[in-house]
Parts: structure tokens; sequence; C-alpha cells
């Protein structure tokens, strides 16, 4: 099966609209609405400005222990002992907001991007999303999904 | 001119306690310096460079990032939790071992940066505080890298200097690290063991631990293993074989590369090349010191002062000890090593040796006096801050210096009872 392309598809093909959440916002509320939008990446927004965006995976990172970035591996365990039902207890998600772990500094394309430089960006960084902004003004998101459904013709005009 | 030199070179030592810049910077540049003022000429520069040194640590660095890919240390991490059968004191001595004697064969960095998170994560695990271990682990480092040759850079150097030996470390400083060491033990478990809570026990059937599945590599294992028991066994017969220990550790480090068929590039990226410049540098700068004279005024101030052996020998392994507990000893090592020369070839005691012994002891143990005594202490408490109970700078001082202390007693005891009685 062959693709064929009969002009620059950009961003704004593709993206779509979901709803930023504040900075404010529980963690749980955050995973809560990113799983029902099926968004692999979220904006936080405060008073029109993106101060900051939430990747799938960064909801995963509270219930990490941070001194696990240095260790290589865990072949060698199958169950953590007290160390697991500390952090299934809830007892991170309790205490985290969107704030703490959005990240401020993140890559973001524009509505009259190529989507090849969503494409770069995704594959270069190993994020599955990405967030639209215009003039400073947050419009929206592309997914991986999103892409792969152009670029293969599940999703065409 | 002398006295020029004399400010660049407590310059330059003042400028690496404050940390402004990098210290290798500091000496690349300063070593530079010299040279272009005509203290040194190239040439003699280039002759100041201990390369014996240099291929030491460069052989062993390339060893060691081989055992890191093997999972070896993990494994004896895993397997220590295994044989300490919920008894938490004998975690702690077995974990305190496994540190002092992979750190007496290997870098100390290295070996708290493979072990130490291990032991956190199973202090986590078991539902203790991992605090004791992490202290356990910094005093370890520093003692087990004290007895042999190759355990701490200012023995390496003070080998590379006199030529002494693996074995002549070995059997000189051996003995009183293992008395040290069991000293130590016994101050945790009877001083402070309640307060650390290493009384009581874990339930072995929470951990599940697979410590075969730590390995990642057995065949890397094998070949890395076999190479490094040629290196030892050639660390043991350098002297009878007439072979620097540079060369033993080259071609440790050559065997292993060709053994295992590997791009060089992989394994020279993670040589601490750094390191090496520093020390190229350091060698450079004391050596336009000793070419100025400056070592022997030095010592004929000592030798004013007092000319008497004992007291030497003492006043070297106190004076080392607590320069190396606050500031960095490498730099103060190497200054001292052409002094003690001096005052050897001016006094001509009998069994003068004792003195490379002082400094040997005092300049690594000193090491753990305070969290910044020794590279190892640093990494420890960069570790312990992603915990819940991190090494404090002051929270470490209430161990390491009733440590330090304990262990230059024992150390001054030692040296007068086997080498002056």
């Amino acid at each position: 099966m062959s693709v064929e392309y009969k002009h620059t598809i950009l961003v704004k093909h593709v993206m779509r609209k979901v709803s930023p959440v504040c900075e404010s916002d529980t963690l749980r509320d955050v995973a809560l609405y990113m799983i029902k939008e099926a968004a692999p990446v979220i904006a936080v927004v405060e008073n029109e400005i993106v101060k900051g965006v939430i990747y799938i995976q960064d909801l995963i990172d509270p219930f990490i222990p941070d001194y696990f970035n240095y260790l290589s591996d865990f072949r060698f365990v199958k169950t953590f002992g007290y160390l697991d039902s500390e952090v299934f207890s809830g007892y991170f998600k309790s205490l985290f907001l969107a704030h703490d772990i959005m990240r401020e500094q993140f890559d973001y394309v524009e509505p009259e991007d190529s989507i090849l430089k969503a494409m770069f960006y995704m594959h270069r960084k190993n994020i599955t999303g990405i967030v639209v902004i215009e003039d400073g003004k947050y419009k929206g998101i592309v997914s991986r999904f999103d892409l792969i459904g152009r670029l293969y013709g599940t999703d065409t005009d | 001119m002398e006295l020029i030199l004399i400010s660049i070179f407590l310059f330059v030592y003042v400028l690496i306690i404050i940390e402004r810049w990098h210290r290798t910077s500091i000496v690349f540049f300063f070593s530079t310096i010299l040279i272009i003022l005509g203290f040194l000429t190239p040439k003699e520069a280039w002759n100041f460079v201990d390369f014996n040194t240099l291929g030491l640590l460069l052989g062993m660095m390339i060893m060691v990032s081989f055992f890191k890919r093997t999972g070896l240390f993990e494994f004896l991490a895993i397997k220590s939790v295994k044989v300490a059968r919920g008894n938490i004191f004998i975690l702690f001595v077995l974990f305190f071992i496994l540190t002092g004697v992979v750190s007496s064969l290997l870098d100390n960095v290295t070996t708290v940066l493979l072990i130490t998170p291990v032991s956190i994560l199973v202090a986590d695990m078991i539902g203790v505080s991992p605090y004791p271990f992490l202290v356990g682990e910094i005093l370890s480092s520093n003692i087990g890298g004290t007895a042999t040759l190759i355990g701490d850079p200012p023995n390496i150097m003070i080998g590379s200097a006199t030529g002494l030996s693996f074995i002549d470390f070995l059997l000189n400083l051996g003995p009183v690290v293992i008395i040290i060491s069991i000293v130590v033990i016994l101050y945790f478990k009877f001083v402070v063991g309640k307060r650390f809570s290493l009384k009581g026990s874990f339930d072995p059937a929470i951990v599940s631990l697979e410590p075969q599945k730590a390995i990642k590599d057995w065949g890397l294992l094998k070949r890395t293993l076999s190479v490094f028991t040629l290196v030892l066994l050639g660390f043991f017969t350098h002297d009878l074989l007439n072979i620097p220990p540079s060369i033993v550790a080259l071609f440790g480090a050559s065997l292993l590369l060709i053994l295992t068929k590997v791009h060089p590039e992989d394994y020279l990226k993670e040589v601490e090349w750094t390191t090496l410049f520093f020390f190229a540098g350091l060698f450079i700068l004391v050596g336009a010191l000793e070419n100025a004279g400056i070592m022997e005024m030095v010592s004929e101030h000592i030798l004013n002062i007092t000319s008497n052996f004992k007291l030497l020998v003492f006043i070297i392994l106190l004076t080392s000890a607590v320069i190396s507990g606050i500031i960095d000893n490498i730099p103060f090592v190497a200054a001292t090593i052409p002094v003690i020369f001096s005052i050897m070839n001016k006094m001509h005691y009998p069994n003068s040796e004792v003195l490379w012994w002082a400094l040997a002891l005092g300049s690594c143990l000193g090491g753990n006096a305070t969290l910044i005594g020794a590279s190892a202490n640093v990494v420890v408490a960069g570790i312990s801050e992603k915990t819940r109970t991190p090494v404090t700078f002051r929270n470490y001082l209430k161990h390491g210096i009733p440590v330090t202390i304990i262990s230059i007693v024992i150390s001054a005891l030692y040296l007068y009872l086997r080498y002056f009685i």
C-alpha cells in the first residue's frame, strides 16, 4: 500500500483541541482527564498563558523514588517489599498538583508548521505528543497516534 | 623567585578549595603559567609528570568500566541480603565489608556509585532507614582503600614515587586496616547501634530478590574476572618480574579490550580524563617547587623543629589526617612526597619507609573526618539527597570525626608497636 501526498501536511490538519488544565489541579484529576481524552500531553495554562506541559509519562514520576536514577536495572527484583505498599498507598497521589510535575521548558509546534517538525520532536525527545501554540496562546495537541493515522491514510481529508 | 613560586602554589591550593573553577582547569592553567614564567622548561615539566601513576589510574579506570557492565557488585550486594537472613546488623556488616574490599581493589567513587543505590533500595524494601548503611559505606570506602597500592590515589602516588610494591602495602597497611574495620564495626554495634536502629530483624520473605539476575552479562563477567585475577597476580609479583604496576594495569585493560572485541571508544569515554589531567598538572606544579629547591627548604625547616624520627612519623600521620579531612589530600600528598624524600636523604633513618606508611594512613583515613574529605563521601551524600534521610555535613561529623580519631589512634599505636619496639 502506498500513500500519496498531494500537499504539505500541516500541524493544523492533524491537531485536536484538548482543554488545558490549571496549575492547581490535582494529579488525580489531570490523570483521569488525560486518560479520558487519550491525550499523551496536556498544557497547563493560567490566565491564557501556557505555564508548562505534562506528558503522560510524567504522571508515573511521583511514584518512583528519586534514587532509582542511580540504578541501571531491576531484573533482580520481583517485588519491592515495604516500598511497594508505600508507593501504592496513594501517598504520592494525594500530595502532588499539576504545578509540581509540569515541565516549564518544553518543545511546541505552531499550526502552520509541517508535521515533519512535530515528528522530529517526538522522535528526538522520545515523547508521544506535542502541544500546539500560536502567538503564545494554546491551540491544541498533536499526538503520535494522530500523526500515524494521517501518515498511513487511516485519517485522510 | 621562590616566594613567587610558593605564592602561586598556595594560590592554586586556595582556588582548588573554594571550587570556583574545576580543579583540573586550575592546575592545567597554572602549570603552563609556570613554564611560561621560566620556572621549568617544557622538557623538565614533562619529566616531572609521573606516567606510572597516570598509567595505573588509566588501566584501572578502563577495567572498572568493564566491571560496571557486569552487574557483579549489585549481585554481591543483593546476595548479602540473602546471607543476612533477616538480621539488620549482619546486613550492615556485610555491606560495610563489601564496600571496603571492593574499595581496596577498585576506585572508591565507582564502588560507592554501584553499591550505595542498592543498599538504599534494600533498606527501603525491608522498611529500615538507609542512613546507617550510607554512613557505613562512606567510612568503609576510605578505610578499605587504605589497604592496598591501588585502593586510593595517595597510595598510588606514594607507591609510584617510592617503588614500594603491592605486597609492601598489603603487608604493612592490611593488618591495621583490618583492625580499624573491626573496631569501627564494634563502634556501630555498641555505641551508635541503638540510635541507628541497627538492632532487630527484618522478614526475609517480604524481600523478593534474585541475585543471579543482577548479573547482566555472564560472558563478560567471566572474562573480566579472569583478567582481573591475572592483574592481581601481576600486582603481587610485579616486583619480582620487574614490571611497573602501571604496565600490569594497562596490560589488563588492553587484554580486556582484545578479549571482548568491543569498540575501545565505548570504554575510553568512561575514563576520568579530567582526573588524569589534574594529576599531570599537579605533578608539574610540585615539580616546579622541587626544581627551585623549595622542598629542600621545607624539609630543613621541619628538621630544625625536630629530627626525632618517631616524632616525625606521628607529625606526618596527624598532619596528613587533619588536612585530608578538610581539603583535597592529593595536592598535599604530591607536595609532601618530595619533602619526605629530602628528609630521608638528609637523615638516613633506618626503617625510614615508616614515614610513607604514616603518610598513606593519615591521608587516606583522614578523608573520613568530614563529608568533603574524600570524593566518595561527596558522591554518597549526593545520592542520599534523593532519599528521605540525607547525610548532611553536620550529621555526618558526629560519626566521621570519632571514627577518624579512632582510626588515627589505632594507626599511631600500630606504627609504634610494629616499627619502634
